[in-house]
Order: structure tokens, then C-alpha cells, then sequence
């Protein structure tokens, strides 16, 4: 058999492998542990020379009255003591640096223990919340209740601002009255800031308009609009218009509202304890003012008080003084003398006829005539000059004046003040309206406060009612009532504010069954509704009175009513 | 007495974390009265988990004092007396800068940095610049709100 079988035998070398003894290195993950160091934002505050934030030198300084240590007002029970009041950044200063140069100034407190800031009499801590509000704000409208010290507010927010470097010309427009209270605030408040009134003849006035090296001038609205075009053409300008009793610019079309507005300025600040008197416009205009465009009359109550709710402050004296001695209401209803009972009765039966026999063709300004008419009834029989309002006031007068007590008297009228000042020469009254001269006016105050044979000053609502200081004065009798409860609780507060020391005592004269008591009624109503404005803004209150509500006085329905009806 | 105006500000220093943003450095410097002449933050400073592991116990001495807190010093334009502080974590400070360095506590005492340059003396020399009833933590209030305030507005 020639078949051979081969079995291979080899044994194949097998496919070595080759296992790599060295270590190989390993793939690097890195992780950057250093810490960058972090950009910085460097924010600088020096607006002037350091030297300058101290107290101005040269021809703006005047000798500084002694300082008042703030720890004195402490031991004294003061509330001023722990609490940090910090400027408080208004929402529409938008840039960094600029709200961080509010944000890291030192509390208010901290500048008084410095005597940074010297007062006459310690402020209480709502007064430095009130600087802190307005330092910062270029628009903003304080609305304290009348005698909070809106003025001290203003007057040290200025002097803080003029010592930032923030402001160097100021003007401040007030009433004409309220010019020397003004100077004498100022003079109290920032002794060192020298301020100028513009008054007098329109060369001198234009000189003092021009003083450039007067950080704080005064002028009237009058002054201001008598000179308006003539500042309208200058090239005047002022880093703050402070406007005083603002109110004064509710009718945004008048001639005041418009001098005012066409003022060059930078920052816009308003005064008034009543933002809204009459109605949601009065708050309207004086914003036209502060914050041109910022509101508008289509806006409802609430956009209303949204928008300017970062521009306005207001507190009442409820809230924040607890230690105001208290003001007593006391409403005295008074009958008629015989002699007047007879002499009202006929002209308002006579009018009233006359009213309904004129038909439709009756108006407001008829029924205002009957309505002034009665009133001057109510107060001195126009026939025989009897006054049952007189006797109960001598009477009134008599403890008053037994008790080494002042008292003011508030009327309507300059012709009841003359009546009175006659029936009251016993209690040396001394009269204050707008007929006087300012050196008048200041010399009847200056009388009244000083000698012990003045126990009473008669004031007319138009001249005393805003701006006073009459704290010294116990006693308030509002010998007739006003329209407006705004302005009533305005010359209340002559006597009713920081300073009183006792208890005041508040008598509104009200004769029984008449005008008088039907007006009364209507004003409560209206006090309600503006208390719950300026609590909420929720709701606006009619202008003034309404045409129904006059000749609702009288138990008519208006033309207009019927008309519709 | 010194004329306040010949004298040197005081710079206050401190550190605020934000847990949205990370940790934010500010230095404030003041005059004897506590105005404002210079401010400066930083931009937040985020860690990431590694360095928070990796630089074990020394991170914050490190992110605080020297990252920060001498960043701020560096880039400020006025050199103050005395630069107070008032967190332990800024202790290391004085490391990083010349200038000399005190700790304000929450109950009121200052001291020197116990390892610093500054001794009592010192301290006690450089304070008086301030007014003697200067509440020395206010500014440090100023500073977080401040920050705050950036945080807020971008």
C-alpha cells in the first residue's frame, strides 16, 4: 500500500502576546484651582473740595449758633436716641454711582453726634425720616399735616445737600406772609446759609434774583409772577425751586401755577399739608410742577397714587407724635339773638323765594350771595350789629384771659375781624389779614406773643391760615366756618403743632338752625372723604361743593337736575 | 488736635456671599465723619466643587484676604490710616498689603491682626481719626447694602 498518512507534529508557535511591562503615563486632565483675582468697580464721591463739606467759608458764612448735642436730647426724653435714619434712594435715580452715593452717606444721626449738623432743638426721629426722604429726590412733595415741621425738613435737607456740594443755588417761594417766617427759619434752622428775599421795586428785585452767591432766596408767588418773564428771558437757574403751601399751584392754568413751572431748576420740591384739598387734580398740578408728565388727569385714583407714590411723604400728627398734647373740639351751638333770629328769617325767606321765583335761570353765584349773606348774619345782625357769636366769645375770652392763656379767632371776613377787634378791646385783640403790611403783620404777631395785654388775635382764614407758628396760643376759635375743611384744620394748626405746650382747644361758633349748621354738615362729610384719600388714594373727593350740594342748602334741586329730569 | 482735613480716611473691607452669585468684596472708604470719598466692589467670585475640595481649609483665608480683599486695596486710588475689617476669614490680610489692619467684633472691641504688622499702639493711634462715638460697624452696613443694591440693578 503506497498511501501515507503525515500527521503534522509541529506545534506551531503561538501568536505571542506581548503584554507591555512599562507604565504608561496617563492622560492629563487639568483643573485650573487658581482663583482670578475679580474685576473691581471703583465708585469715587468727592463732588467738591473735602474742605467744602465742612462749613462754607467766605462771604456765605455766618457766625454758627452754639451746637445742641444730640445726647442731650436723649437725657431730656427726646426720641432720639439708637435709631439710624439712612437717606432713603429715590426708585427713578436709575445710574449705580449715583444711588450708590445716597446709599453709603452716614446716617442722619451719625452727621448730628459729628455737629455736621447743629440744631436749635433736637429733631424728632419722623423729621429725620422726612430729610432722609427729600435729600435724595429731585422730585418729591412732603405732605405732612400742618405743624410737623415741614420747613425745619426742607431747610436742613437743603443744608445737607448745599454741604454734599449736591446744591449751591436755592429758591424758595412762599406765600407773602410766610416770607419772614421763612427768614426766621432759615436763620434758626441753617444759620450759616445766608439767605436773600427778593421784594421791593423790579430793579432791586431783579438784583436780588441775580445774586449768585446767595445759596438760599426767597420770594413770594407774587414776586415770582410778576417777574416771570423776565426769568423766562434770563438765563436764571436754580438747583432746587422749594415751592411752600403749595396749594397754592393747584389750578395748573393760572398765572402763579404757570410762573412757577417755567422756573429753570433742577430739583423741584413741594411743601403742603393738603396735596389734595378739593380733588385728585390739585395733586395733578402740583406734579405738573415737581415731575412734569409724570400723572395726568385720565389716570384713575389708584394709577394715581402708584405713580407718585415714591415722590410723596406725609404723616399725620396721630402717627407720629405721640406726645403732642391733645386738641379738644368743642362745636358751641348758638341761638340767635331775637334781633338776628328776625333779621335771618327774613332775608332767607326773601331769598329763598327769590331763588325759586328766578326758576332756571338761578345759579351758584345766586345762591353763594344769600349763602355769604346769611352767614354775615349769623355773625352780626347787619341791622343792629347785635351778635350772640360776640357775647359767647367775650365770655369765653373772659376765663381765657384770667387763665394768662392767648386765643386766635379765625372769620371769613376782614369786616368781622374790624367788628370784633372793637367788641374785644378789653382783651387787647389785635387784627392779622391781608390789608397789613408785612412789618404790620410781624409787629401784630410780635405784640400778640410777647405782651401780656394781648389775650386774642384775630385772624382772617386767607391771611393766617397757613405758615404761623402761633404755639403759644391755647385757645382757637373759629368764629365763623370756611368752605374747605383743608383750610379750617390749616389755621387750627397754627396753634396745634411741635411746640404746643398744653392741650388746645378748638371752638367752632355754629348758630342753631341755619346756614350754618347745614354748611357744617356737608364739611364733616367731605373731612371723611379726604381723610380716606390721603390714607388709600382710592378715591378722589368732588371739587368744592357741587352745585346740587349748594342748592340742596337751601332745599332746591338744581337747574341742572331739573333739566335732566 | 489734627486738622480733620490733614487727616486720613479709614477704609472698611468685608466680604458678602450671595448664594445666587457667588462671594462679592467691598471696600469703603470714609473721612473722619463717615462720608463716603471712595467705594469699590468686585464682581462675584464663583468656586468650582474641585477648588472647594482641593484647597481644603485654606480657601477661604486665601479667596477672601488675597483674592478679594487685596484686589480691593490694590486698585483703590486713596490709601487710608487703618483698613478695618470684619470678618475672621479677611484675618490674612495683612499679607497682602502694608497698610495696617484691625478687626472690629460685633460687641464693639477692635484689635490688630494677632499676626499683623499693626500693634496696639498703633491702633490706638490710627483710631482717634474717627469720631470718638464713630459706630465703627456701621459702614460694614453700608457696604452689604450697597452690594445688595448691585446685585439688584445688574
Amino acid at each position: 500500500m503506497d498511501g501515507t498518512t503525515r500527521i503534522p507534529l509541529d506545534i506551531p508557535r503561538p501568536a505571542a502576546v506581548t503584554l507591555a511591562t512599562a507604565v504608561l503615563p496617563p492622560r492629563t486632565v487639568r483643573f485650573p484651582l487658581g482663583v482670578s483675582r475679580p474685576t473691581v468697580r471703583r465708585f469715587g464721591f468727592s463732588r467738591e473740595d473735602p474742605a467744602a463739606h465742612r462749613r462754607p467759608a467766605g462771604p456765605l458764612e455766618r457766625p454758627s449758633r452754639p451746637r445742641l448735642r444730640v445726647v442731650a436730647a436723649a437725657e431730656e426724653g427726646h426720641p432720639a436716641g439708637a435709631r439710624r435714619t439712612r437717606l432713603a434712594c429715590p426708585k427713578d435715580v436709575v445710574k449705580l454711582s449715583e444711588r450708590f452715593f445716597y446709599l453709603l452717606q452716614p446716617d442722619l444721626e451719625t452727621l448730628l453726634e459729628a455737629g455736621e449738623l447743629s440744631f436749635a432743638m433736637p429733631p424728632f426721629p419722623f423729621q429725620l425720616s422726612g430729610m432722609a426722604f427729600l435729600v435724595p429726590r429731585h422730585a418729591a412733595v412732603l405732605a405732612d399735616e400742618m405743624g410737623l415741621g415741614k420747613s425745619m425738613q426742607a431747610i436742613t435737607a437743603i443744608r445737607l445737600l448745599v454741604r454734599l456740594g449736591e446744591v449751591r443755588r436755592v429758591l424758595v417761594v412762599c406765600p407773602k406772609g410766610l416770607v419772614s417766617n421763612w427768614r426766621r427759619e432759615l436763620s434758626q434752622w441753617a444759620p450759616e446759609l445766608v439767605a436773600a428775599v427778593v421784594e421791593g421795586e423790579p430793579r432791586r428785585r431783579r438784583w436780588q434774583w441775580s445774586l449768585a452767591d446767595v445759596p438760599v432766596t426767597i420770594a413770594n408767588y407774587e414776586s415770582v409772577v410778576r417777574d416771570g418773564e423776565w426769568l423766562e428771558r434770563s438765563d436764571l437757574s436754580f438747583d432746587l425751586v422749594v415751592l411752600d403751601e403749595a396749594q397754592r399751584i393747584k389750578n395748573r392754568d393760572s398765572l402763579t401755577s404757570r410762573a412757577v413751572r417755567a422756573i429753570r431748576r433742577g430739583r423741584s420740591w413741594a411743601l403742603t399739608g393738603t396735596p389734595v384739598e378739593n380733588g385728585a387734580s390739585d395733586l395733578v398740578s402740583i406734579f405738573e410742577f415737581v415731575s412734569p408728565g409724570l400723572v395726568d388727569d385720565r389716570m384713575s385714583p389708584r394709577q394715581l397714587g402708584a405713580a407718585v407714590a415714591d415722590h410723596v411723604m406725609r404723616r399725620t400728627k396721630a402717627t407720629v407724635l405721640e406726645d403732642l398734647p391733645p386738641r379738644m373740639n368743642r362745636d358751641e351751638s348758638i341761638e340767635l339773638t331775637a334781633e338776628q333770629w328776625e333779621s335771618y328769617r327774613m332775608a332767607e325767606e326773601e331769598g329763598v323765594l327769590r331763588l325759586s321765583a328766578m326758576g332756571e335761570s338761578a345759579t351758584i353765584q345766586h345762591i353763594f350771595e344769600l349763602v355769604l349773606r346769611l352767614k354775615q348774619i349769623c355773625n352780626f345782625d347787619t341791622a343792629t350789629g347785635e351778635s350772640a357769636k360776640l357775647e359767647r366769645l367775650r365770655a369765653e375770652l373772659e376765663e381765657v384771659q384770667a387763665s394768662g392763656q392767648k386765643a386766635i379767632i379765625f372769620s371769613q371776613w376782614v369786616e368781622s375781624l374790624d367788628r370784633l377787634a372793637d367788641g374785644l378791646s378789653r382783651f387787647g385783640a389785635i387784627a392779622y389779614h391781608g390789608g397789613l403790611s408785612t412789618t404790620a403783620r410781624d409787629r401784630a404777631i410780635a405784640k400778640f406773643r410777647d405782651s401780656r395785654k394781648h389775650s386774642a388775635l384775630l385772624l382772617t382764614y386767607g391771611a393766617g391760615a397757613v405758615g404761623l407758628n402761633l404755639q403759644f396760643a391755647r385757645y382757637v376759635f373759629l368764629f365763623d366756618r370756611w368752605w374747605n375743611p383743608a383750610v379750617e384744620d390749616q389755621a387750627i394748626n397754627r396753634a396745634h403743632r411741635i411746640g404746643a405746650k398744653g392741650a388746645v382747644t378748638v371752638t367752632r361758633f355754629l348758630c342753631a338752625d341755619t346756614i350754618e349748621e347745614r354748611i357744617d354738615a356737608i364739611l364733616e362729610s367731605k373731612r371723611a372723604v379726604s381723610d380716606a384719600i390721603l390714607a388709600r388714594a382710592e378715591s378722589m373727593p368732588a371739587r368744592g361743593f357741587t352745585e346740587a350740594e349748594l342748592f340742596g342748602l337751601f332745599g332746591l334741586a338744581s337747574p341742572r337736575r331739573r333739566l335732566a329730569a | 488736635m489734627e486738622p480733620a482735613s490733614s487727616q486720613k480716611p479709614v477704609g472698611f473691607l468685608t466680604t458678602v456671599e450671595s448664594s445666587a452669585h457667588g462671594l462679592f468684596g467691598g471696600y469703603l472708604l470714609v473721612d473722619p465723619v463717615g462720608r463716603p470719598l471712595e467705594f469699590s466692589c468686585t464682581a462675584p467670585v464663583r468656586l468650582s466643587r474641585a477648588q472647594q475640595i482641593l484647597y481644603g481649609p485654606t480657601l477661604h483665608g486665601y479667596l477672601h484676604a488675597d483674592r478679594i480683599g487685596g484686589t480691593l486695596l490694590a486698585e483703590a486710588t486713596i490709601a487710608p490710616r487703618i483698613v478695618l475689617i470684619d470678618q475672621h476669614e479677611l484675618a490674612e490680610l495683612h499679607a497682602s498689603t502694608s497698610l495696617p489692619v484691625a478687626l472690629v467684633r460685633p460687641d464693639g472691641p477692635v484689635e490688630p491682626q494677632a499676626d499683623g504688622p499693626l500693634r496696639r499702639q498703633e491702633l490706638e493711634r490710627a483710631l482717634p481719626s474717627l469720631l470718638p462715638d464713630f459706630d465703627l460697624s456701621e459702614p460694614f452696613e453700608r457696604i452689604r447694602a450697597a452690594i445688595d443694591e448691585a446685585q439688584r440693578h445688574g
